[in-house]
């Protein structure tokens, strides 16, 4: 479980979050939607503890935490492979383990036989993988991930959501996904909030009832259709 | 593919052929205005060179040379990276050290090598010593830089998944140091074989090349001199391209194209 309590962030003198609360139960995800500069990326900083609230707590039980962020973000020296095991380091394996695991995970998301390349040798959807694998290796208790799918085309989109899915149903954990898609909030997400405003304050919230893997595009589209309506009504 | 990137077929060969050849041409009409004593002619050097190849003494004192230079380009190394990352993350030492490093690049290296003399004598570690002080500098300010350009991004994504700091320094500091301070490493390999010789024929120090210099300036013997010369030219260039292709061949494997 994550919870946010009254929590407010400034940069400078200008404040970024003001008041916001929610809270992520164990095993649910949370989209979070708005417009640029709302506060996003920062709420996904505090969730991550690299940086603390003005005011108001972060109260976080989690202990291994996966982020994915828009870009790979992949050390450009280090194998697809070293990459992965790199996060595996001081957490009590064997370097056997490491690369076991990292090896696992890679050929999951369908990298066999790339693990020993170097990020400039992959291609852009290779490199994301990697990256979602380097998240999803530690086994985290909550994922964080900053719009992941950005800039990608839309066959490598829903493939990578796919895999997401996937990786999500062999190993459930709680979620923040942030994201201007509606669509996607409704196709990975059990309940989204939307910011807006400056400084960012959480304007609506949406559950979605149904499950996951019984969404139909029908479905789909209508969540989104309202998500939408409500992202315009605010602008 | 870039134009400049094309392959151009063998016309660089035939240019650089063409250049050695011009070069020598220049070279031979100097010798004939300035005579014999004074400038050696190519085919005098490239006799007295291959003298030297085959003579023991004169390869003693090459190798003493390169070991010297070896050395003292790991001793510079070392140093630059470690000092120069310590200053990239501590501003304070960099203030610290900005007087020292501020006189040693502005101090003429003859003036140190005599410093060196006069303060601490003659001998093969103040050599390797004044070398390490000149060389240090470049390799120290590149440091610094590097430290201070690695990318914010992937360092937040190191803190983001917590790795540890020794590895974060060894994962996304030291790396990225390294490639960032190539240039400056070949250019200090240059300099250190210059630097080196220098040193040697100031200093005096027995065995190694400068000691060859310095007697082939009192016998005359000016074909040696150039010998000299030519296998020094030659030694920086293979320094620097087997520096190059270790680089290229291991360091920078991650940059290069399938």
């Amino acid at each position: 479980m994550i919870e946010f309590s009254g929590v407010t962030k400034s940069f400078g003198k200008r404040t970024i979050l003001d008041s916001v609360s929610f809270k992520v139960e164990e095993k649910q995800i949370l989209a979070i939607l708005g417009p640029s500069g709302v506060g996003k990326t920062t709420i996904l900083r505090m969730a991550a503890g690299t940086i603390k609230p003005d005011a108001g707590c972060v109260h976080t039980d989690r202990q291994r935490i996966g982020f994915i962020f828009q870009e790979p973000r992949l050390l450009p020296w280090r194998t697809a492979l070293a990459n992965v095991t790199l996060v595996l380091q001081n957490r009590g394996l064997t370097r056997d383990e490491q690369v076991g695991r990292a090896a696992a995970i890679l050929k999951r998301l369908g990298l066999q036989g790339f693990e020993h390349y170097y990020p400039a040798h992959l291609s852009g959807g290779m490199r994301q993988r990697v990256a979602i694998a380097r998240a999803f290796v530690l086994d985290p208790d909550l994922a964080l991930l900053d719009e992941p799918f950005t800039g990608l085309d839309i066959g490598l989109k829903l493939s990578l959501q796919q895999m997401l899915l996937e990786l999500l149903a062999w190993h459930p954990c709680a979620m923040i996904y942030v994201t201007h898609e509606p669509q996607d909030a409704v196709l990975l997400a059990d309940r989204a909030i939307v910011l807006d405003g400056k400084p960012g304050k959480i304007v609506a919230s949406m559950d979605f009832d149904r499950p996951r893997g019984e969404r139909e595009p029908s479905y789909i589209q209508e969540q989104a259709a309202k998500l939408t309506a409500v992202l315009t009504a605010k602008k | 593919m870039n134009n400049r990137l094309k392959p151009r077929g063998v016309a660089p060969l035939l240019w650089m052929v063409t250049g050695i050849v011009v070069f020598a041409l220049a070279w031979q009409a100097m010798s004939q205005v300035y005579g014999p004593l004074l400038v050696a002619t190519p085919a005098e050097t490239l006799e007295a060179t291959v003298h030297l190849f085959t003579s023991p003494p004169a390869a003693a004192a090459f190798s003493r040379t390169l070991g010297r230079v070896l050395l003292a380009l790991g001793l510079q190394i070392m140093a630059g990276l470690a000092v120069g990352m310590l200053a990239g993350f501590y501003p304070w030492i960099e203030d610290l050290l900005k007087p020292a490093i501020s006189i040693l690049v502005a101090v003429p290296p003859v003036a140190l090598a005599l410093f060196v003399i006069f303060v601490f004598g003659g001998g093969e570690r103040q050599v390797v010593a004044a070398a390490v002080a000149l060389g240090f500098p470049l390799l120290y300010n590149g440091a610094v830089t590097a430290v201070r350009s690695v990318d914010v991004d992937l360092l937040e994504m190191l803190r983001v998944f917590r790795v540890p700091r020794a590895t974060q320094l060894l994962a996304a500091y030291v790396p990225a140091t390294v490639h960032s301070l190539l240039p400056s490493i070949l250019l200090a390999a240059g300099l250190t074989v210059r630097l080196m010789i220098m040193a040697e024929v100031i200093v005096g120090v027995d065995r190694g090349i400068g000691q060859a210099l310095s007697q082939a300036r009192v016998h005359m013997a000016t074909a040696e001199i150039f010998a000299w010369m030519l296998m020094m030219a030659t030694t920086v260039l293979l320094i620097e391209g087997v520096m190059l292709y270790l680089v290229k061949s291991h360091v920078l494997a991650w940059q290069a194209r399938r």
